[in-house]
């Protein structure tokens, strides 16, 4: 065998796994949803074929719609606010200082706890009368008027619902962290030290030589992260009592989903819903693919 | 390597023995030689313990069938039991709230009692009241049977009413005469400037609908074609509750519970009255420190009403040992298990006979248990069909807007207008 051929074969031999478990486990459930998606079906009774009505119905269903600008607005603010975050956390733990292996535990932790308890916690925190958080804003004499009311409140300002989750999303930015973390590592120490040696200050070499080389991860950590806040759900079913509310303003794609799906059975309508959010996933996703070419850079590729 | 006889025998009696320590470790199986079936129903610990003791004495009180019970905590029950129907294992017997048994029962699931109950000689359909029968009927199908039922009443802090030299509502008393008293049950006790006791609460708009019935309105016609929370009967009755809020300040905001809810205010005496049903009798009867009793809603404009909810009891149709599911479900609502119904105070027993006993009434308590019965006649039930959890959906959410201020004459004409589309059928999904 020619080596590039049994390199091949290895290749697959390795994914084996995992493409038995998707085509065994994922992708009957897959084709299947994408037929239910064009019929009406309660479970218990036989489907009916309905056309494309499930999807004209999304066109003009107002809930589908604020479903999706809650979604959106969660992504685009969460996002960028997580990235920030997490990279500014894992500079700092890139120093060199003592307990460093601690810190980056304690700021990871919360990556690895269950999101029910999570969102259990922060509901508590954010509660606008006996939260932690409440409590110092009063401490800082803030006018009861703009103190915020979190999850009692539809409103972004005061900070109400939304706010509040996007504050909780950012608490465990720890995955991303830790990619930055390990892409931090990966800068090449000797073109640090010779713009060390040409002068180059801190901001300087962070913003010219840390950035660009940290551009993969970067591209990596905001895909990853626009397809997890798209897919939001335990922490919205959770503060909201699985309701959506307050009037709405927790309502996520995935959550209304949900409730069509299996609180009023209605399953093709939740499959179309699925589909849709697929559609409206991949084509941000090749959107920001389409766009690396003009901002990520990798060491040894020449750009056009 | 070789092993020697010796060893063998050895071996083989140490197996022996851990088998014989682990079947022995089983005891006697209780459930040997009778025909195994399985109930379903919804709680939290406090239903376990009540639904095992029901269990537990309908086992011991028969040697023929021998029934499991399954609890499922929270609020996915319906989820279960359409997962277990689907996969053609639901439990024999189910029990269900009014609203879901609706729902359910579109799907042809229930296996229809009525020929068992007119074949019984003990339990008789007059026994029943009429209005809890009717929860669980189905296009003239008694696809299900009552075991309790509820009337929502006006829960009240006795001592609050005291401490402000407030006399104890009357079973006629008014709108203007709740306004006057929830006001002088409001306090800011300690002077910070926040309100710390409060005169009512509202937390949900099901039991709220005592105020729009008694204001003239409605949430759908009798025929159930149409919504008319638009009309002006149900907007008064929705302003009314708005105010309670926002022009009286005698009903929390939700930033105001302090993470508090209806119970744990009402048990920390800073709640002086809440709406609550029958059901609600067993957690108040618990409470060591507050000395409450009910009344009736007051009476308002056009009408002094009452909300009503019935809990009942089904069987699958595809079970394998329906004489045996019966005979589960005969002994829920013979004497013995109504009394048992009745004696928890979790709600009114769905026989007469048992409703109007001691064992429900309590005449040796305080509490003025007859009026959840004195109730039912101006006891109504939510408009329920096969879409009211579609409609549900759509009234919390309007009601909580209205409750962020928005005005009710827009919340009523939102209500109406989506639940109109979901009436129509146009938005049949």
């Amino acid at each position: 065998m020619r080596p590039r051929r049994r390199e091949a074969w290895e290749g697959y031999a390795f994914a084996a796994p995992w493409i038995g478990g998707f085509l065994m486990l994922t992708a009957g459930p897959m084709l299947f949803s994408i037929w239910l998606s064009f019929h009406r079906w309660n479970v218990l009774q036989p489907a009916h074929y309905v056309g494309a009505f499930n999807y004209v119905y999304a066109a003009h269903d107002p809930r589908f719609w604020t479903a999706l600008t809650n979604t959106a607005a969660y992504a685009l603010v969460g996002v960028p606010l997580g990235q920030v975050v997490a990279l500014g956390l894992a500079v700092l733990l890139n120093q060199q200082v003592r307990g460093q292996g601690f810190f980056r535990t304690v700021f990871y932790l919360p990556s690895v706890i269950a999101g029910v308890a999570t969102a259990m916690v922060w509901t508590l925190l954010l509660h606008p009368d006996a939260g932690a958080v409440n409590l110092v804003l009063r401490g800082l004499h803030l006018p009861e008027k703009s103190m915020p009311g979190w999850f009692t409140s539809p409103s972004w300002w005061p900070p109400g619902a939304m706010p509040g989750l996007i504050l909780m999303s950012v608490w465990g930015t720890g995955a991303a962290m830790i990619i930055y973390l390990a892409g931090l590592q990966n800068v090449p120490q000797d073109l640090v030290e010779a713009a060390e040696i040409d002068g180059a200050t801190a901001p300087q070499r962070f913003r010219h030589l840390t950035i660009p080389m940290l551009t993969p991860t970067i591209f990596f950590n905001v895909v990853m992260g626009i397809i997890g806040s798209f897919q939001v759900f335990t922490s919205s079913y959770v503060v909201s009592n699985g309701t959506g509310g307050p009037a709405d303003a927790t309502l996520t794609y995935v959550l209304y989903l949900y409730k069509h799906a299996f609180e009023q059975f209605h399953m093709g309508y939740a499959a179309a819903l699925a589909w849709i959010m697929f559609a409206i996933l991949m084509s941000i996703t090749l959107l920001v693919f389409k766009s690396s070419g003009r901002w990520v850079y990798y060491e040894g590729v020449q750009r056009r | 390597m070789k092993v020697s006889p010796r060893r063998w025998v050895a071996h083989l009696a140490l197996v022996a023995a851990v088998l014989a320590l682990a079947c022995g470790g089983c005891g006697r199986n209780p459930a040997r030689g009778r025909v195994p079936i399985r109930f379903s129903v919804w709680g939290t610990g406090q239903d376990f313990k009540h639904w095992g003791g029901t269990v537990r004495q309908f086992n011991e009180s028969q040697r023929r069938v021998w029934v499991e019970l399954e609890l499922v905590q929270g609020a996915g029950y319906s989820n279960k039991m359409l997962s277990m129907l689907v996969g053609h294992c639901a439990p024999d017997v189910m029990a269900f709230l009014d609203k879901p048994f609706f729902q359910f029962a579109q799907y042809g699931v229930f296996e229809d009692l009525g020929p068992y109950l007119e074949k019984d000689q003990e339990i008789r359909k007059s026994d029943f009241f009429p209005q809890f029968l009717k929860a669980f009927t189905y296009h003239g199908r008694q696809l299900g049977l009552p075991w309790d039922g509820h009337t929502v009443l006006v829960y009240y802090n006795k001592d609050l009413f005291a401490r402000e030299g407030l006399p104890e509502p009357k079973a006629d008393w008014r709108w203007d005469d709740f306004v006057r008293v929830t006001k002088a049950l409001t306090k800011d006790t300690d002077g910070d400037g926040r309100v710390d006791q409060f005169g009512f609460i509202a937390p949900m708009w099901l039991n709220e609908l005592v105020w729009v019935w008694g204001a003239g309105g409605r949430d759908l016609n009798p025929e159930m074609t149409r919504c008319v929370t638009d009309s002006p009967g149900t907007i008064r009755g929705l302003r009314f509750q708005r105010d309670l809020v926002f022009k009286y300040h005698v009903c929390p905001q939700a930033r105001e519970m302090a993470g508090m809810n209806q119970d744990s205010l009402f048990n920390a005496g800073r709640l002086a009255m809440a709406l609550g049903g029958a059901y609600w009798m067993a957690f108040c009867r618990e409470l060591t420190g507050v000395n409450w009793d009910v009344v009736m809603p007051p009476r308002g404009p056009a009408g002094q009403w009452s909300r009503m909810t019935t809990d009942g009891i089904t069987m699958w149709r595809e079970s394998p040992h329906k004489p045996e599911a019966w005979a589960f479900i005969r002994y829920l609502l013979s004497d013995r298990g109504q009394a048992r119904i009745a004696s928890l105070g979790r709600g009114i027993p769905a026989r007469r006979k048992m409703a109007y006993s001691p064992a429900f009434l309590r005449p040796d308590l305080p509490q003025h248990t007859i009026r959840f019965l004195e109730a039912l006649p101006r006891a109504r039930p939510q408009s329920i069909n096969d879409k009211t959890d579609e409609m549900n959906t759509v009234y919390d959410r309007e009601w909580d807007r209205m409750l962020l201020g928005e005005d009710p004459a827009a919340t009523g004409k939102a209500m109406a207008r989506q639940i109109n589309v979901i009436l129509s059928g146009r938005g049949a999904l």
